[in-house]
């Protein structure tokens, strides 16, 4: 299924038998769980570079990498590839702050992320973990009694906004406008949605910024106005640029990975109590689950001409960063298509090189705790066969619902 | 060719050849070490490559540069980023061991 497609023109330095159809296109969906097999249907049967057309949203075509290793080079490979020029939002409302430190390359890209790094390091988020651990409680003590849920809506989607909240030091009550802002500018097909909701974020973010500047807090904000970098305060764009990267880098992933990683729980009742019985496994589990459902597809531009493995790119040719390929290559994983809590593998879930994710530390933290927080609260549970689940394929794999089922 | 024993979160030690110039990480990831992820393979932005090192070696390895304190700073005692620790005849012999979590 595959909505809105559309035929660009194919520039004449791709060759013929190097275009495949690719089935995770932007727009497409599927009623099948696509890490069971068909990421692994894509190893077994296409090259290890391919070109794709038609891949984003609107058109757009894409060479996509598939081996770990290649991948791995190429984020490594910042004479040939650049994130520059990937700020839409920015583009949307015809301004020009730029998403940091994601879209910056270079040296100032480096000096912002030295500067993050402590913010986001173990050390700094262990003070942030009995906040995250409440807020996982209060939320699944609002459904823990009623036996069943679609828990994507009820956890999956809050839980990484109410973190986000608490870093901006924001109430609780403005969840409902946060996940509102975040589906327009993630999800929401209509352009116009999802330039009014990048309105809606940035003016939310100027204002705080003001407000913070007059009266700081502990919060990120506040850090941010009076950071510097180079000797100098950040100025306004910069930190409406980082904020707005923790929109975008920080909710939606976080969302996706629970959600598949509690629907692996509730279709693996062994594996679940393995869980249960041994919760100081959990993390070695989220590791696992992270490899397996990398769902992050991520895209960088050729800036220059190079000939990869035998592939020649163009600057202007779109390279698709996939994870999901990447962490889930049979040529690096013994049966990759199974989960193996010992597995103890590395992966490039939070991509490689210079860009490689600085909210990672945070990340595994919420994951960690959410299913701790999942597992210890609720009775073994499984997943509702008898509703459909629709799963969002392209740049974030994503099931759209995942409902559940327990005893009480 | 130098050589670097690593000992692994579990406790196993191993002693494993190195090229001049290699990094420590790249020893372990080549012989897929347990529990170092190496994750942004040696661009000193992920942290997932964590060892402490032996008190006796610490002080004779070059001190950290700022984007390494960047990931190290509030780590226990003697942690280093083992992508940034280079070997040659200076660091042949080096103890180091996994950091517990990487996390
Ligand atoms: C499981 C959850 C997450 C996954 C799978 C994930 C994945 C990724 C990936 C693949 C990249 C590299 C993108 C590229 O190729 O350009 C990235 C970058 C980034 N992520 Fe995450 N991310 C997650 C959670 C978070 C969180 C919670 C935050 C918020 C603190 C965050 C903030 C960022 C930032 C700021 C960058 C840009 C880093 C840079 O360019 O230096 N991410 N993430």
């Amino acid at each position: 299924m595959s909505a809105n497609a559309t035929v660009s023109e194919r520039p004449s330095h791709i060759p013929e038998d190097l275009v495949m159809v690719y089935p995770f296109t932007s727009g497409a969906l599927t009623l099948h769980n696509p890490f069971k097999k068909a990421v692994h249907d894509i190893h077994k049967h296409y090259p290890p570079i391919f070109y794709a057309e038609d891949v984003y949203h609107g058109g757009g075509s894409a060479w996509i990498i598939r081996r770990q290793e290649d991948l791995k080079e190429i984020y490594a490979d910042t004479e040939h590839f650049s994130n520059h020029g990937r700020s839409v939002h920015a583009g949307l409302l015809g301004e020009s702050w730029v998403t940091l430190p994601s879209n910056l390359e270079g040296e100032i890209h480096d000096k912002f992320r030295m500067i993050l790094n402590p913010i986001f390091s173990p050390v700094a988020l262990r003070k942030l973990e009995p906040d995250v651990a409440k807020l996982a409680q209060d939320l699944v003590d609002k459904f823990k009694t009623k036996g069943a849920v679609d828990i994507k809506a009820a956890f999956c989607v809050p839980f990484p906004v109410s973190i986000v909240l608490n870093l901006l030091d924001l109430p609780l009550d403005r969840m409902d406008e946060f996940m509102h802002w975040e589906f327009g500018l993630l999800h929401d097909p209509n352009l116009d949605h999802t330039r009014e909701a990048a309105a809606n974020v940035v003016a939310m973010f100027r204002e705080l910024m003001k407000v913070r500047r007059a009266n700081p807090g502990e919060d990120l904000v506040s850090w941010a106005v009076t950071a510097e970098v180079d000797g100098r305060p950040w100025t306004d764009d910069e930190i409406v640029g980082f904020c707005f990267n923790l929109f975008i880098g920080g909710l939606d992933t976080v969302t996706t990975n629970l959600s598949w990683f509690l629907r692996h729980l509730a279709e693996h009742p062994d594996q679940q109590a393995y869980l249960r019985e041994n919760p100081k496994k959990i993390p070695d589990a989220v590791q696992e689950l992270l490899r397996l459902y990398s769902s992050v597809n991520a895209s960088k531009n050729c800036i220059k001409e190079v000939t990869f493995k035998g592939v020649t790119f163009m600057p202007g040719d779109k390279i698709m960063t996939s994870t999901t390929l990447g962490s889930n290559d049979p040529e690096v994983y013994d049966h990759p298509e199974e989960a193996r809590f010992d597995r103890r593998a590395t992966a490039v879930t939070f991509g490689s090189g210079v860009h490689h994710c600085l909210g990672h530390f945070l990340a595994r933290r919420e994951l960690t705790i959410g299913l701790e927080t999942v597992l210890r609260e609720l009775p073994p549970f499984t997943l509702d066969t008898s509703q459909e689940i629709v799963v969002d394929l392209g740049g974030i794999m994503q099931p759209r619902t995942v409902p559940i089922v327990w005893a009480v | 060719m130098p050589s670097v024993t690593i000992t692994d979160p579990d406790g196993v030690s191993q002693v494993f050849t190195a090229e001049d110039g290699e990094a420590v990480m790249q020893v372990a990831v080549r012989n897929k070490v347990e529990g170092l992820y190496a994750e942004c393979g040696g661009s000193q932005t992920c942290g997932t490559c964590k060892v402490t090192v032996d008190p006796d070696w610490f002080d004779r390895l070059p001190p950290p540069g700022e984007n390494e304190v960047s990931l190290i700073d509030g780590c226990p005692p003697n942690t280093r980023l083992s992508c940034q620790i280079r070997m040659s005849a200076a660091t042949d012999g080096i103890v180091v061991r996994v950091a517990d979590s990487q996390y």
